[in-house]
């Protein structure tokens, strides 16, 4: 049987199918098996080009590559800038990790399909977000920050992880969403308000755990403890990051708030240096938080490697 | 408020009322209604994932080609056509060739 340029247009067309949807491709084809004619066969195939282009998932998938290509531009446009060039190459490496990720997002593996969209989607905002925070806070110093970009990946390949639909069983993402609110609100409001909170960044070390028992005491309502468990140190990875972020934020916006670690002895300093010293030392301990959620996210990698695995859904019960 | 479907999405369902216990494949239908296939198969895809249509393959094709897609009309489909009736008993389309 031979193939003209109508099968030739329709193969590479329904190779753009989402998985789920695969069998409409099949059906494509064999409608145009069953046609002779060259002219219609050829306006046949123009037409399921069409409705492939069309269709929500391509132009999901074209809006993403595009939104890809746009990312990669900045982070590498940013690299080229920064000062230290081990830094520079460590960011690049960090983007062609973070996109590679992104890239794998919907594939039928490890890291998907999704289940979890929306929580993915978040997900995505916040790793962007702290990619952004990396590329412009300490990126003169090199070391130490391959660290910072590793703890990043880990993030991203936990939220991945925990997003499949294999992954449904074992996470509530409504609670890890709820949890992880109250335990951000609990934290970042007295922050705000109070100077001795301010000066005390253990703090946050508390409610994080306080955030994975709420998750195992809560975790019957949403199907049994360990599902709650798996929640809560979901939200508790997600909790130790967003105080990460909300640290750097609070900071930057108004520096005013960081504890003035010099007192006296700087007093020769301009008021601007001193706060931006403050500020830069204030930020610092929350490193602690940025990383310890990063080795909760790579727990968790393991907890679902394990209660997962490669072949089906899990529902613990 | 559920969306009214459009005057393509109607034909498509108005033809496959006629006869419900018919099924019939893609081509056929865009054929009948003048409709291409960039038009037809995103309506045929939403409907059979919204539970309207039935799709099923062709179980005996002719030897060397592939079997094809078939669509039945389901029960909610003929419901969601009798709403739209009721809610504009007079609806036609022209470029459907008469075909509502």
């Amino acid at each position: 049987m031979t193939t003209d340029f109508a099968d030739r247009l329709l193969a590479v067309a329904v190779r753009a199918l989402p998985a789920h949807r695969r069998d409409w491709g099949r059906a494509m084809v064999a409608e145009l098996a069953a046609l002779t004619d060259r002219a219609e066969r050829r306006r046949f195939a123009r037409g399921c080009v069409r409705a492939v282009a069309f269709s929500g998932p391509a132009l999901r998938a074209t809006t993403r590559v595009l939104v890809l290509l746009a990312l990669s531009a900045v982070i590498v446009v940013e690299a080229t800038r920064l000062r230290s060039v081990g830094v520079a190459v460590e960011a690049v490496g960090l983007a062609v990790a973070v996109l590679g990720l992104v890239w794998r997002d919907s594939r039928r593996d490890a890291v998907g399909p999704v289940g979890g969209r929306v929580a993915r989607q978040w997900g995505y905002a916040v790793v962007l977000a702290t990619v952004a925070v990396l590329l412009t806070t300490g990126v003169n110093d090199p070391s130490g920050w391959w660290l910072a970009a590793a703890a990043v990946v880990v993030y991203l390949a936990a939220l991945l992880r925990i997003t499949t639909r294999r992954a449904d069983g074992i996470v509530s993402f409504p609670l890890v969403g709820a949890l992880t609110a109250a335990g951000l609100a609990v934290w970042w409001v007295p922050m705000l308000l109070l100077a001795a909170v301010r000066a005390a960044p253990a703090l946050t070390f508390p409610v994080a755990f306080a955030v994975v028992l709420a998750g195992a005491v809560l975790g019957p309502r949403v199907g049994s403890r360990i599902r709650g468990l798996i929640s809560g140190l979901v939200a508790a990875g997600a909790l130790l990051l967003l105080v990460f972020l909300a640290a750097v934020v609070t900071y930057r916006v108004a520096p005013g708030l960081a504890p003035d670690l010099f007192g006296a002895d700087w007093g020769a300093f301009p008021k601007a240096t001193r706060l931006e010293m403050n500020s830069v030392e204030a930020v610092d301990p929350y490193v602690a938080d940025f990383l310890l959620g990063a080795l909760v996210g790579a727990g968790l990698i393991i907890i679902t490697e394990r209660l997962v695995g490669r072949t089906g859904p899990a529902h613990p019960r | 408020m559920a969306r009214r479907p459009s005057a393509q999405t109607l034909a498509v369902l108005e033809l496959l009322a006629r006869d419900p216990d018919t099924p019939r494949h893609g081509y056929e239908l865009g054929k009948e209604l003048g409709l291409k296939a960039g038009t037809l198969y995103p309506i045929l895809i939403r409907l059979c994932e919204r539970g309207h249509l039935a799709a099923s393959w062709e179980s005996d094709p002719p030897a060397g080609r592939p079997p094809r897609h078939l669509y039945r009309l389901l029960g909610t489909g003929l419901r969601l056509l009798d709403q739209a009736r009721e809610a504009a008993p007079a609806t036609t389309s022209p470029a459907l060739g008469g075909a509502l």
